[in-house]
């Protein structure tokens, strides 16, 4: 991995700063992702002395900086404690939608994705129908930790942690995107007439400013799921217009699957179909004769490379495509960045998992195959996949990996299960996140992340929640989410029957039963 | 018979789930006692692949799966064992704590007791805090063992660890588990044992009991 280096760093020996915070308010946010409460391994730093160059690793969140060794020569930061700047592919979407065509009306539309990592935005002239500018940025309530979960925790457990929260993503996330929006299209604030926004529950309640109390246990009471408009006065952003919340499905089911929905064409599709959105939840609507089987899987941020040794978003920088030519590994970078790499994507990984299926090393159980000539042992002794100097793969990382697939096959089969159909039933598979962006279909069904359908129902969606909310700046779009909004089951998957035994069998690195 | 119990434990191991459920019941029909299956045919399997799991040489996803495949061996041999009137030695009451619904690990958790004797009684998931003395007063358990998967949840264990201690259940021992836990919140809340993972559990609930392996 590709370490960051900070050469004789002047940090006051202060009792009661802590390191991973003087690092984040000096431009080297680390990767806090258990909100700093040590339970992960997300901040690791090695501080270097003239007489301990090479010390081992500890953790900056847990690190006071009165503590510091005196002779303090370096802070070292291993990739994977360095935060993501940027995700390649977040503002990408296919509109499939067919509706109406809005009629030209004039004023300009401001449409919002908020993710739990990543947060984009699209501004859309109404006159001509035209996209004038997208951007996207991270979402910066990141700090207080990388999952919904740990981020509701910090909310509910300290006095200010919703305002916190709130001011992470309103005023350090959204207000810096909207402007940087603005200023590719040469516009002034003012002109943004209408707003839109797609995201789960936890991140539009703290947009709105709403509790997040209701979200921390079972049974999960949001303060509101249908859609809701907030105020000016209310949303604190610089916007004169309201900001429309979209309607989410359920406590973990956000909106973002509705817009979702709207945007891939699975609304209008013939038949039964699947929508999977990757993020950092995975997301699965069922459409099916009866109607809309929804649920949320805890897939974990593996396919984001989160807990892997080498795994990194894919940003620039990032191997996002996996190839093996000649008993060589092919690894190409994220489109417009240049080497050395700096860390493998989810898509590599899943690459990886299919190849070592195909040429053996890798059997159904995960383990690596010591007598292949692509399968060494490690400096720990422990088996490894070694693809260039700096980046391997782990047996950890292959178990960590399964379990993610696992998580996302299992709640696909458990929905199907409960509409009585088999995979081969669907008509038609949605792929929608920034990991299917690079993601190689084949490969997902090589390893039974992707129910086994036909190669060429399989359709790459982008961000369609961002899609969706582009096409609900216009009103015409609306009545086809009512439908969707009425006849929607939401399904708790630790209550399913059948979860915990399609969970076990989806482990294995078979294609999906 | 020898060559079946080793393939039996040959096959729990690899978490080959039909394999396991043949060789059991072709034991069975062989006339071997249920208990004799357990000890010698599930257990041996059980325990190797938790010792190679506390040492890192696999993974939660072939626990999981070898875990299954006992499963699948015990759903034959529990009524057989209900019905000779066996009783282990120790019971143990699981469950996950109110609000959440989580019961992978924790079901790992309870065939890993099994694999070690202990009789368990699995309340599931989103338990009331008053049910865990209880039902260990009605089981005449041993040990309450709690689990939590969210940070969000892990109030709730507290909640339950005080609703024993002001119960009439004296001397039971309470262990916990769950991503989130840590020694240091085992301690804080006044449980008697953390594990951090599934095969360290059955050491401490061994070690709850009074007993050392």
């Amino acid at each position: 991995m590709n370490d960051r280096r900070i050469p004789s760093p002047l940090v006051p020996r202060q009792s009661g700063l802590l390191l991973s915070d003087w690092l984040e308010h000096h431009g080297q946010p680390l990767n806090t992702r258990c909100g700093g409460r040590g339970l992960c391994r997300g901040c690791l730093v090695q501080l270097s002395t003239p007489a301990a160059p090479d010390p081992p690793p500890q953790r900056a969140c847990q690190t006071d900086c009165a503590t510091l060794p005196a002779d303090l020569d370096c802070i070292q930061i291993a990739a994977t404690s360095i935060r993501d700047a940027s995700l390649h592919g977040v503002t990408t979407f296919e509109l499939r939608h067919a509706g109406p065509t809005p009629a030209p009306r004039p004023g300009v539309g401001l449409a919002l994705d908020i993710g739990t990592t990543t947060v984009a935005g699209a501004l859309w002239d109404f006159p001509t129908g035209r996209l004038l500018a997208d951007a996207s940025r991270p979402n910066a309530q990141r700090r207080h930790g990388d999952d919904v979960v740990t981020r509701i925790t910090f909310a509910v457990t300290r006095p200010d942690g919703l305002d916190r929260l709130r001011h992470a993503l309103v005023h350090d996330t959204l207000a810096p995107l909207i402007d940087q929006l603005l200023a590719r299209a040469a516009l002034p604030v003012a002109a943004i007439t209408q707003a839109t926004a797609a995201g789960n529950p936890a991140m539009l309640h703290t947009l709105a400013g709403a509790s997040l109390a209701g979200l921390a246990t079972f049974p999960f009471r949001p303060v509101f799921l249908g859609g809701r408009t907030v105020p000016p006065a209310e949303h604190r952003l610089a916007l004169a217009c309201p900001v429309e919340l979209i309607p989410g499905l359920g406590p973990f089911v956000g909106s973002d699957i509705t817009a979702g929905a709207l945007a891939t064409g699975l609304l209008a599709d013939d038949g039964p179909a699947l929508l999977i959105d990757f993020g950092t939840n995975g997301e699965i609507l069922l459409k099916h004769a009866g109607g809309y089987l929804a649920t949320a899987t805890a897939a974990g941020p593996a396919f984001e490379g989160g807990r892997l040794s080498c795994g990194a978003a894919a940003g620039p920088g990032v191997v996002s495509t996996l190839r093996r030519e000649n008993n060589r590994w092919q690894p190409r970078l994220v489109p417009g960045s240049t080497g050395p790499a700096a860390g493998l994507s989810g898509a590599a990984y899943v690459d990886l998992l299919a190849l070592g299926r195909r040429e053996g090393w890798l059997n159904s159980f995960g383990r690596l195959d010591p007598r292949h000539a692509a399968v060494i042992r490690g400096p720990d002794h422990a088996l490894r996949i070694q693809l260039s100097d700096t980046l391997f793969v782990t047996e950890p990382d292959i178990a960590e990996l399964m379990q993610a697939k696992a998580a996302i096959a299992a709640g696909a089969l458990t929905l199907l299960d409960l509409a009585g159909l088999r995979p081969a039933d669907l008509r038609a598979l949605h792929v929608a996140g920034g990991f299917g962006f690079h993601l190689d279909p084949d490969h997902a069904l090589a390893i039974g992340l992707f129910p086994s359908v036909p190669r060429d129902s399989i359709r790459l969606a982008g961000n369609s929640s961002l899609g969706g909310a582009s096409l609900l700046l216009h009103r015409e779009n609306a009545p086809d989410l009512a439908d969707l909004l009425d006849r929607t089951t939401v399904v708790e998957l630790n209550q399913a029957p059948t979860f915990a035994d399609n969970f076990t069998d989806c482990l294995s690195l078979y294609p999906f039963a | 018979m020898n060559d079946l119990l080793k393939s039996l434990n040959i096959a729990v191991e690899t978490g080959k789930r039909a394999e396991a459920k043949r060789l059991t019941q072709s034991l069975v029909d062989s006339g071997m006692k249920p208990l004799d299956i357990v000890e010698q045919g599930l257990v041996p399997g059980m325990s190797a692949i938790g010792e190679k799991f506390k040492n890192n040489e696999v993974f939660v996803p072939e626990m999981l799966i070898a875990a299954r495949a006992m499963k699948e061996a015990m759903i034959i041999l529990e009524p057989l064992l209900a019905q000779a009137g066996i009783k282990p030695k120790h019971t143990v009451i699981l469950g996950t704590v109110q609000g959440d619904l989580h019961d992978i690990g924790k079901n790992l958790v309870g065939m890993m007791l099994k694999g070690a004797n202990f009789g368990v009684i699995d309340l599931g998931t989103n338990v009331d805090p008053e049910k865990f003395p209880a039902a260990a007063l009605e089981h005449g358990a041993h040990v309450i063992a709690l689990s939590a998967l969210l940070t969000t949840t892990m109030p709730a264990m507290k909640t339950t660890v005080d609703a024993i201690r002001a119960s009439t259940v004296k001397g039971i021992k309470v262990m916990v588990g769950g991503a989130p836990i840590s020694q240091e919140y085992c301690d804080q809340i006044g449980a008697d044992g953390y594990s951090p993972d599934a095969a360290s559990a059955v050491d401490l609930a061994l070690r709850l009991v009074g007993e050392t392996r």
